[in-house]
């Protein structure tokens, strides 16, 4: 491995340990982490979804979905009914507990925080480069 | 099927009313009741009322088996999305497909002119579809297997739905009401639609695969339909726009 490399999956790791700070710090701040905030943000869009159309519309493995939905649940924030037309299938909603929640944490995370032109600009390249990366390797 | 105002039900109307959705509704049998005679039906004052301020606050559709020029008088102005004919008129349907339709139309016009149908049958010109009512004849079963067997004569055959005292006549392969209600999704840019419908022709609607993300509402429990939900009766339509209204209100208006 080249100097430069090591460099490069230093970088990385320094960033994935960020992340991971990063969303301990939303979750302590407004009780929701990135990852929840996407999935009530995805299910508000998407009203009525199976888990399913939830693990794949936010490219989420069914094994990480199962406990989050599970979580959510439990505190009452996602509904879960059975769908009238097919008993097998569960129809996924955010309750009103779940939409008030989510409206707090956002406006918490965005005082903390903020967002400008530039942040986002950012965020969006590395979402990019990250991508990149992760196509280089097999199923990716 | 479910009662749309169980616990469940209601769950789910007020998440679909969060999201970013078109309401639509057929006409007759949902936003009016039946009545004897078609040129009569209208929507109860209440009705109309709750209906235009809903289509003040957010998207509403209404796809209908009348003809356009019919159907407009008997909404409130603030309704901008509307489709006529089974979903064979307006929203945006090609004027090739029109133009098959109104030739296929007036060709069926031609051969049931020519047919000495059931007494009190009515035979309805609607410019791109053909609808024979048979509510005024004296026995309604008879005419209505007298027109079943007539139009299995028709050339080019046409697709049968049959509805309350109706034998609606549209050709084949046509844009229907499913597709009438995906161009209007596309038109006002919305993700997920609520639909009420009561008839045969709805069960287009009903049954379209997901996505787009469709509650389906029939007005009147039936156990082979592919809605989701229904209304126990048409009465219901007043509360449940109320309900909408309640909850598109509370989320902001996103007209």
């Amino acid at each position: 491995m080249s100097a430069e490399n090591r460099d490069d999956w230093e970088l990385l790791a320094r960033l994935f340990g960020r992340i991971s700070s990063f969303n301990r710090e939303v979750e302590a701040a407004c009780g929701l982490s990135l990852v929840q905030i996407r999935l009530l943000n995805h299910l508000i869009d998407n009203p009525s979804s199976t888990a399913i159309e939830v693990a794949r519309g936010l490219e989420l493995h069914p094994s990480t979905l199962t406990p989050l939905l599970r979580r959510l649940s439990a505190r009452g924030e996602v509904f879960q009914t059975v769908d009238p037309l097919d008993a097998r299938r569960k129809l996924l909603t955010v309750t009103k507990e779940g939409r008030e929640r989510l409206a707090r944490g956002l406006a918490r995370v965005g005082e903390l925080f903020g967002t400008g032109t530039r942040t986002r600009s950012a965020l969006l390249l590395l979402d990019l480069q990250l991508s990149k990366l992760r196509a280089k390797f097999p199923g990716g | 099927m479910k009662d749309l105002f169980s616990p469940d039900g209601l769950r789910l109307l007020e998440s679909f009313c969060y999201a970013n959705t078109l309401f639509a509704f057929d006409f007759d049998g949902t936003l009016a009741p039946i009545v004897a005679d078609p040129e009569a039906a209208a929507c109860r004052p209440c009705v109309r009322e709750a209906l235009d301020r809903l289509a003040q606050l957010a998207p509403v559709a209404i796809l209908s088996g009348r003809g356009l020029r019919d159907l407009r008088p008997r909404l409130p102005d603030s309704i901008r999305h509307v489709a006529g004919n089974h979903g064979l008129e307006g929203l945006g349907i090609s004027a090739r497909d029109a133009e098959r339709a109104r030739r296929q139309a007036r060709g069926w016009l031609r051969e049931i002119g020519e047919w000495r149908g059931p007494p009190g049958l009515e035979v309805e010109d609607k410019a791109y579809s053909v609808s024979l009512h048979y509510r005024h004849a004296k026995s309604r079963r008879e005419a209505k297997t007298r027109i079943e067997r007539k139009v299995l004569e028709l050339s080019p055959a046409p697709r049968i739905i049959p509805g309350k005292c109706v034998v609606n006549l549209l050709p084949e392969g046509a844009p229907h009401k499913g597709i009438a209600l995906m161009n209007a999704m596309e038109r006002t840019r919305t993700r997920a639609a609520i639909y009420v419908g009561d008839d045969d022709t709805d069960e287009d609607v009903f049954r379209l695969p997901a996505p787009p993300r469709v509650l389906s509402i029939r007005v009147g429990k039936k156990a082979t339909s592919g809605a989701r939900f229904y209304l126990a009766k048409q009465g219901q339509i007043l509360a449940l726009i109320r309900e909408v209204i309640r909850h598109v209100e509370a989320r902001g208006a996103r007209p």
